[in-house]
């Protein structure tokens, strides 16, 4: 099969830069997909050809699977990266550029459909004999999840069954806080997935998120990238990501890498994909949770530690390419962190703050990578997310890596728009994540009430 | 009316949310403009367009890349529309397309055009077909008029926004 000649991308932002560059890299042509906000974007000045789908809001431009594969069709590309977030996980993205002969950068529509579906993947799991976090299959009613709950035992955590993002999710302390918890949840699953179907789930206490980066070619070969961890989130959202994942059992991260492999290779999965786990940390136990048919925001740590580029590999992977290593040629160097800086307040419960920036200089330095689509000048509109910039740091080790991080930090500076730099920063330098003891909640519950208090103070 | 009522209350959220003095956005004909200064009436221009940016390289050649040698040479596409095309004055009614697309002129090939140049045209009459996915999206002319333009060749590629037909409504 012919490389790649010319790829459309199919987002904005910091990953459509990093696309851009490793189309370049691949010496294949890049069209990128714009709304009329971003007509001037970073991605828009880089990119070789520029298309103007539709209006800033993104129902009518990057979440209109139809206006993306046209954009794709009419500038002759022969591939489509979606990138994260938007459409990149919609079944019908991949069965429409199959249906026009485009190249889907990602997995084919029936992988990516037994992928996305909790249950399936979980059933997928469990026949494999990968552990699953214990809890239930999808309940659809309130009776059945308090006989499910009461089955796993108190704290619960309510999930969405159709996506993931943190969203149709609750804990749920209590028998007596279900009813009204249930259907919250269940509300803002419809709204978010158009499925209103949860699963309940033992909930784990100081429990850490390692997830594990796997490639997988068309010819069925699938190899793993090592661990992450991002452990670090407030409100389900990754705040902070690193590789490796540190201080586990050698035996306990075989065991998920392993599983991640083999659940990747059962699906007829091709493209990058990550594999989730839940990791009870003092029982030094692992359960799977759930499968990111796509790239991921925090991909640049295994990239750092592995120097294997995930976004070409894919772009490769499209073009019927055989992946270009084995398992054993994969070895995992030093340590890498990443922060991501949003426009938002921290002190004001991180309201977003769009704006036009009036200054952006980035750190540099050989060991550290910022992914961004940001310039002076560029304006923060609040049609889309909020991510700025990662600043990734790499060291010979997780202490070393730590203060180049915090150092990189220190020498960003923006001006015109808020950002959770100067947040991520007292994070960085808080001894439990110095040490590594930290759990899910750990910013919500341990850090914020007294960082918020000494913002106050101050 | 563009903006719709859920954009409007997203638009208010998002003002909410955030720590902006004010806020206007143009949609087409609609202005929304809040403001949290009490002096403020919304008479202050809205914010300059997005198209003053740049124009895109036509055909920018992959053959730069490293191994620029095995780099494939594609051809350029030559129907594929630069961002933020640089645009000539155009007098009348510049009627733009809905969506990235295909322009057609005519309900189906081999058929007669909706208009030629000259053709007088009654608000709301069909000019030409926009084709996103095998979906037609009919373009309608906002007034009364004759067709004094016609900026795309049939079957071309077009970018949203893109000028596709003018109409002097004063003819």
């Amino acid at each position: 099969m012919p490389r790649l000649r010319r790829v459309l991308i199919a987002n904005r932002g910091e990953i459509a830069v990093r696309i851009i560059r490793a189309c370049f890299d691949e010496g294949i042509e890049a069209v990128l997909a714009v709304s009329e906000a971003d007509r001037g974007s970073l991605g828009a000045q880089l990119a070789d050809r520029v298309l103007c789908i539709g209006p800033a809001s993104a129902a009518e431009s990057y979440l209109d699977v139809d206006r993306l594969v046209a954009a794709a069709s009419v500038a002759g590309c022969d591939a489509l990266h979606p990138g994260y977030g938007f459409v990149s996980e919609r079944p019908e993205l991949s069965a429409a550029c199959a249906d026009a002969g485009i190249a889907f950068v990602g997995p084919p529509e029936d992988a990516m459909r037994r992928s996305g579906d909790k249950a399936t993947a979980r059933a997928l799991a469990r026949e494999l004999g990968i552990p699953v976090n214990e809890g239930t299959d999808v309940v659809s009613t309130e009776e059945e999840a308090r006989g499910a709950a009461a089955g796993v035992g108190y704290p619960v955590l309510l999930k969405a069954a159709g996506g993931g993002g943190g969203r149709g999710m609750r804990l749920v302390e209590r028998d007596e806080e279900l009813g009204r918890l249930w259907e919250a949840a269940s509300l803002e699953a419809r709204q978010a997935f158009g499925d209103p179907r949860l699963f309940v789930e033992r909930y784990v206490r100081r429990a850490r998120h390692v997830e594990v980066q796997v490639l997988a070619d068309s010819a069925g070969n699938v190899v793993h990238l090592g661990h992450r961890d991002c452990t670090l989130q407030r409100r389900y959202q990754k705040l902070i990501e690193e590789a490796p994942a540190h201080g586990l059992p050698e035996e306990l991260l075989a065991e998920i890498a392993d599983g991640a492999t083999r659940l990747i290779a059962a699906l007829g999965y091709t493209s990058a994909a990550t594999c989730e786990f839940l990791v009870d940390a003092e029982r030094g136990t692992a359960g799977f949770l759930e499968i990111n048919a796509r790239l991921q925001v925090e991909h640049p740590v295994t990239e750092m530690v592995t120097g294997i580029d995930i976004v070409r590999e894919q772009l490769r992977i499209a073009g019927g390419e055989a992946l270009s290593f084995s398992q054993d040629d994969v070895s995992v160097t030093g340590h890498a962190i990443e922060v991501r800086i949003n426009a938002e307040r921290p002190e004001h419960d991180f309201a977003a703050s769009p704006g036009r920036l009036e200054q952006w200089v980035a750190p540099i330095g050989s060991d550290v990578r910022v992914d961004t689509a940001c310039f002076p000048g560029w304006t923060i509109v609040p049609h889309y997310d909020s991510l700025l910039a990662k600043v990734i740091a790499r060291g010979d080790d997780r202490e070393h890596a730590l203060e180049r991080i915090r150092h990189a930090l220190r020498h960003l500076r923006v001006e015109g728009v808020h950002t959770t730099a100067g947040f991520a920063l007292d994070v960085l330098e808080h001894p439990d994540v110095v040490s590594g003891n930290v759990h899910t909640r750990w910013v919500e519950d341990e850090f914020m009430p007294a960082w918020t208090a000494g913002a106050e103070a101050a | 009316m563009e903006m719709s009522p859920e954009t409007i209350r997203a638009l208010l959220d998002a003002f909410d949310r955030s720590d902006w003095r004010e806020m206007s956005v143009t949609v087409g004909s609609d202005r929304l403009h809040v403001s949290r200064d009490p002096a403020s009436n919304g008479a202050a221009p809205p914010a300059p367009p997005p198209d003053v940016e740049r124009a895109a390289p036509a055909g920018a050649p992959a053959g730069a890349a490293p191994g620029g040698g095995e780099a494939p040479a594609a051809e350029p596409a030559a129907s594929a529309p630069s961002a933020a095309p640089a645009e000539p004055e155009l007098d009348g009614t510049v009627i733009r397309a809905p969506s990235v697309g295909l322009f057609w002129r005519a309900p189906a090939p081999g058929e007669a055009p909706f208009v030629e140049v000259g053709s007088r045209v009654s608000a709301g009459d069909t000019v030409a077909i926009v084709e996103v996915m095998k979906l037609m999206n009919h373009v309608g002319s906002p007034v009364d008029g004759v067709v004094t333009e016609i900026l795309v060749e049939n079957g071309g590629a077009v970018e949203f926004g893109q000028a596709i037909v003018v109409v002097d409504p004063e003819a």
